[in-house]
């Protein structure tokens, strides 16, 4: 997508997303614990620690994907370059469009593998068949899937393997060429060869974008991360350098976690 | 750049905006429309509650046009007596024919008694009448020797019970499968044979289910009307004994409104108005009872959905307890049951076969020879109409409840609870609200305008609710996809789950015409009975296929004719059933590729 | 979107598919002039009838709109219709209409083919009708009458001097059928009931009994030793003017022609 219709995020600082005295709370419940983190950019951060201690929830309010859960209240600050999230003038539609997000479980939707990756080129107006031509394949190319599929865009999406199904939910997300790309557990639901080919196509993805990754999977953090965050029970324990962390956690907490002396 | 992206925006979200208002009001139709029925019933009928005296018109058991004197406490006991021996008969076999259907069922057997049952569900109410009228009552005389026709409790109590089994079978049906399958294994860990299982353990598990399913089988049988007046026999008895002819509430309005003068007029409405408050009762009763409202969504529909259930259970061994006896009690209704619908539409068909021919259905009509070529048009015309109307409303409602609204909102409870009561409201108040609402107090007169208009109304529901399962269905992953890319409500709404939905959308439609077809009493009350001519158009007064029917049999000279568009109304009922089987296959088709 | 899309079109089209046929057919029909006659359910075979013959020599469409004297008497002040039927005779309470006898028609009392009675008194049939009590040495137990408002029904309990059908709680209670065509059906299957219907609609599926001795036929009610008789009636405005086509087809029931075709159907000329 050549001309971007909707603007982009001005991300020229070393920092693409910052988040500031962060609490979430679910009604009374309190999900996320006065929050501050630096997301740099151009690198991919994972965020570890035990289920249910919040990390989805954090990306998710990134693109504000939060909104959708009622009773949720969001204070503190998130920041996108110099540009508030939760400012009452956000675009929604630009937040998202310029934070793609890729789910825990391959969502495609139930229309052909073309319509799904045009679908975001579509909703911001690209109706050109040719233009939509380009973005198809570019995007699937990105993914590193064209070959698997170019011979079947017309098909359902539903009746590729999970794997593809994944990395076509990633592709699409490209296609509106997100600057930061929020990935959800995207290989918890794949098996080994799967999710090799999909940490691939994050390293080569990290080029050019941010990507904030929640994995379950530490080995998966070691492997591909830049950096990497432990969290737990809502709060945000310790961040740094991957190597780092795993080599030398600050945190007593950290610590028994990655050496599995957790729970 | 930065203004273009301002103004788009603005004007995006103004649209959403403006899209949202318009679903609230279409969701809030529902509540529009039941207050309109019960509101202007209530007011048509002042009249008579204040000329004749509320307690007066209650409990005086004299209606006699004659002496102006209109007391309907002999329909109310009529209707009471008839409802409680249906009930009683047809609950007892519904919940029998579940518990087989659901645990018993031969896995082979189980797709086609499903449909056995729905075509049950699916007979026209004047057909059932003209079964009990032609068969039932006679065969009553040979057997019993009554000192009349026939007419009277008993044969009303066989029709009405066989009529009211596919609501309480379905919703029975519903409950058993709900119960967690962990129960059973349960009783078996304990000793339990199957049949002990089931009914000891299984059957109390699902007991509020069933409650609900005899409550809306009660509203089914006291809003019958067609069937009921072919062979109760309207006399102004008491039902205290098999032959008895009563008069119902229901069909003492159809009985006196052709020569009804205003003052009778009014008394026929307070009537229905009574008979609307019993139901509604009735609904706040079904309210009390699935307190928790799960499930609400699969509640009404008189129609089974193939079950995704696993297989028959598994028997392991067999006692000699009372359990086996009533295992072997249901397998003997459930044979019944299949045998009465077979035998009904065998007997239709082999009296009405021989009266069909290319003319008879296609030729000229014209007063020397009614044809059926008007009933095709009309009921055409009332089809296209009443589905354009309650199509919108429908969709748009259930997106509403389903895409807008806060999950358990009062607003939502209340739209939910106008939605099911308009669904219980028996299709000859419809009638009478048609009439005195669109044919009197529009001026629209005896028309298709205020048929397809007030069919509309009686589908609305069956959209409604039929959308909104079938959108509840589409997973929130694929909204959540669609939100992901930027994506706007209205957007994702439309292309992304509307699409999904549509295979419910297009059953409902189905199943909304069956339920046109189908209707009689409200028709005779909205378009009349002309049947000599093809109507010119909406304000013309017609008879679809149903009304034709009936007015072949009260003319008593087209009894065969009136067999042949029997014929023809079942026809169309068994295709349509197997059109709703079609859709839902090829949509479990394409979901499994 | 552009799935939505087609499924509106194509939803747009069947609609508008429908439509035109519709609008095509009835283009067709309504070249022709109609007219509209409404009221009693009793006259409404003989003017079917009457309107059949009419047709044959007529680019005509003659409605008939079946529903009760009163109505079709209230139609004609309410000029809803070309002219009213009425099967009785017209009541000082019936205002700015003015009536023509069309013909007479009897009131056959029936029975069941198969039952042996061949004549009722008209103190057995009225007791049975107001107490249930059987008719004497016959197998009748049980009445067959018609809804409260039935023209058929007035008549004949006027004529019988039939004040209150019974109620009650026995299985004598009288069955009350909205049609002439009810009756019947029911009768050609009840071998215990006697009922009562327009004598032009008496066929061979039922038996008609004689009253006192005196048998329902054309003659016995010509010369009025029948007792069970009543008027057909034509209903005007009553300082109103018929249409060209309902002055024709008036002028047509009204002529010697028609009433062969009356007295063809059962009915009794008064011509």
């Amino acid at each position: 997508m050549k001309k971007h219709i909707i603007e982009q995020f001005d991300l020229s600082g070393d920092i693409a997303v910052s988040v500031k005295e962060m609490n979430l709370y679910y009604g009374s419940f309190h999900a996320l614990k006065s929050i501050y983190m630096d997301f740099p950019k151009n690198k991919l951060t994972a965020l570890i620690g035990p289920s249910g201690c919040g990390k989805s929830t954090l990306i998710k309010s990134l693109n504000r994907m939060n909104d959708l859960i009622e009773g949720c209240k969001i204070t503190g600050e998130i920041k996108i370059g110099n540009t508030d999230v939760y400012a009452r003038k956000t675009d929604l539609s630009r937040l998202r469009k310029n934070v793609g997000m890729v789910f825990q479980r391959p969502n495609p939707l139930a229309m052909s593998v073309y319509d799904n990756i045009a679908y975001g080129p579509r909703t911001f107006g690209i109706r050109s068949k040719s233009e939509l031509d380009g973005i198809v394949e570019s995007s699937l190319k990105g993914a590193a899937m064209w070959d698997e599929v170019k011979d079947r865009l017309n098909k359902s999406a539903l009746g590729l393997s999970g794997g593809q199904q994944q990395r076509l939910c990633i592709a699409r997300a490209l296609s509106v060429e997100p600057q930061i790309l929020l990935m959800d557990e995207p290989t918890s639901a794949l098996d080994p060869i799967s999710t090799g080919k999909i940490e691939e196509l994050c390293m080569e993805l990290k080029k050019n974008m941010t990507i904030i990754m929640v994995t379950h999977n530490m080995q998966q953090a070691f492997r591909i991360a830049d950096y990497t965050a432990y969290f737990l029970l809502g709060e945000m324990i310790e961040m740094d350098e991957t190597k780092k962390l795993f080599a030398h956690p600050q945190n007593k907490k950290t610590d028994d976690y990655i050496n599995g002396r957790f729970g | 750049m930065t203004t273009l992206t301002k103004i788009k925006t603005a004007k995006f979200f103004s649209k959403e905006n403006i899209a949202k208002a318009i679903f609230i009001a279409l969701a809030a139709f529902s509540i529009l429309a039941v207050f309109t029925i019960i509101g202007y019933l209530l007011y048509a009928s002042i009249p008579a509650f204040r000329d004749i005296g509320f307690f007066k018109f209650i409990f005086g058991s004299e209606w006699s046009a004659k002496s102006e004197t209109f007391g309907i406490w002999r329909m109310i006991v009529g209707t009471f007596f008839l409802t409680v021996c249906a009930v009683l008969l047809g609950g007892t076999l519904a919940v029998f024919t579940a518990i087989w259907l659901v645990f018993y069922c031969p896995k082979r057997l189980k797709k086609i008694y499903t449909q056995i049952v729905n075509l049950l569900a699916g007979i026209p109410s004047i057909v059932y009448g003209l079964f009990g009228y032609k068969f039932l009552m006679p065969l009553l005389v040979d057997i019993f020797h009554p000192n009349n026709a026939g007419f009277g409790l008993l044969a009303c109590t066989l029709i009405l019970s066989v009529m009211i089994l596919p609501t309480i079978t379905s919703i029975t049906k519903n409950s058993l499968e709900a119960v967690p399958m962990h129960y059973y294994e349960g009783a078996l860990a304990l000793g339990c044979s199957k049949n002990q299982a089931v009914w000891k353990v299984l059957l109390p598990a699902a007991k509020s289910g069933i409650i609900s399913a005899i409550i809306l089988g009660i509203g089914r049988a006291i809003g019958e009307t067609m069937a009921v007046q072919m062979i109760v026999g309207n006399g102004s008895g008491y039902p205290f004994g098999a032959f008895v002819p009563f008069t119902t509430l229901t069909s003492n309005i159809v009985q006196n409104w052709g020569y009804a003068t205003p003052s009778e007029q009014s008394a026929l409405i307070a009537d229905g108005f009574v008979l609307l408050i019993f139901i509604l009762i009735l609904n706040l009763c079904l309210m009390a009872v699935k307190k928790d409202g799960k499930g609400g969504n699969k509640f009404f529909s008189r129609r089974l959905r193939e079950s995704d259930q696993k297989d028959t259970l598994k028997s392991y061994r067999r006692t000699g307890s009372a359990c086996d006896a009533l295992w072997i009690v249901s397998w003997v209704i459930s044979l019944l049951v299949a045998f009465v619908l077979a035998f009904i539409v065998i007997f239709v068909f082999v009296k009405g076969f021989p009266h069909l021919s290319i003319d008879f259905m296609f030729g000229e009509s014209g007063n020397a020879h009614t044809t059926l070529a008007p009933a095709f048009v009309s009921t055409t015309m009332l089809i296209c109409l009443a589905l354009v109307l309650a199509l919108p409303l429908g969709v748009g409602a259930a997106i509403f409840l389903n895409e807008y609204a806060k999950k358990g909102s009062i607003f939502v409870k209340v739209i939910r609870l106008f939605v099911d009561t308009l669904a219980g409201i028996p299709s000859i108040i419809f009638g009478l609200f048609g009439m005195v609402f669109f044919v009197i107090g529009m001026n629209m007169g005896y028309s298709l305008w205020a048929g397809g208009i007030t069919l509309a109304l009686i589908i609305l529901p069956t959209i409604i609710r039929s959308t909104e399962q079938s959108l509840s269905e589409v997973p929130d992953s694929m909204r959540e996809a669609s939100y992901a890319l930027g994506a706007g409500k209205l957007r994702t709404i439309f292309v992304v789950v509307l699409p999904q939905a549509i295979t419910g959308i297009i059953t409902s439609i189905i199943l909304s015409i069956g339920r046109i077809v189908n209707e009689s009493a409200a028709l005779i009350f909205t378009v009349g009975s002309a049947s000599t001519f093809i109507p010119q158009g909406y304000g013309d007064s017609a008879a679809s296929f149903a009304v034709l029917v009936w007015k072949f049999m009260s003319n008593g000279l087209q009894v065969n004719e009136a067999y042949a568009t029997a014929s023809i109304l079942l026809i169309f009922v068994i295709i349509l059933n197997l059109l709703v089987s079609l859709v839902e296959w090829l949509f479990n088709r394409r979901k499994k590729i | 979107m552009k799935k939505v899309g087609k499924i509106l079109a194509s939803a747009l089209c069947v609609a508008t598919l429908v439509c035109g046929t519709l609008g095509a057919m009835t283009g067709c029909g309504s070249k022709k002039e109609s007219i509209t006659v409404s009221g009693s359910s009793s006259v409404t075979p003989i003017m079917e009838k009457l309107a059949a013959e009419y047709e044959k020599t007529h680019d005509i469409r003659i409605k008939i709109n079946e529903s009760d004297s009163s109505t079709g008497i209230k139609d004609v002040q309410n000029g809803l219709n070309d002219f009213g039927m009425a099967s009785r005779d017209l009541t000082e309470k019936d205002t700015g209409v003015k009536g023509y006898t069309l013909c007479m028609d009897g009131i056959a009392l029936i029975v069941n083919k198969s039952c042996d009675i061949t004549d009722v008194s008209k103190a057995d049939v009225k007791a049975l009708y107001e107490n249930g009590t059987s008719i004497p040495n016959s197998s009748i137990t049980a009445a067959i009458g018609r809804e409260a408002g039935s023209g058929t029904r007035k008549a004949f309990d006027d004529l019988m001097k039939i004040e209150k059908y019974l109620s009650g709680t026995s299985d004598k209670v009288v069955s009350e059928i909205t049609s002439t065509g009810g009756v019947k059906t029911t009768i050609a299957t009840a071998t215990n009931s006697i009922g009562y219907i327009s004598y032009g609609s008496l066929d061979d599926t039922v038996k008609a009994v004689s009253l006192d001795g005196v048998a329902c036929t054309v003659e016995n009610i010509m010369n009025n030793t029948y007792a069970l008789q009543r008027p057909f009636v034509i209903v005007l405005k009553e300082n109103g003017t018929l249409s060209a086509a309902a002055q024709g087809f008036y002028d047509y029931i009204m002529s010697a022609e028609a009433q062969t075709v009356i007295t063809g159907a059962g009915y009794i000329s008064v011509k």
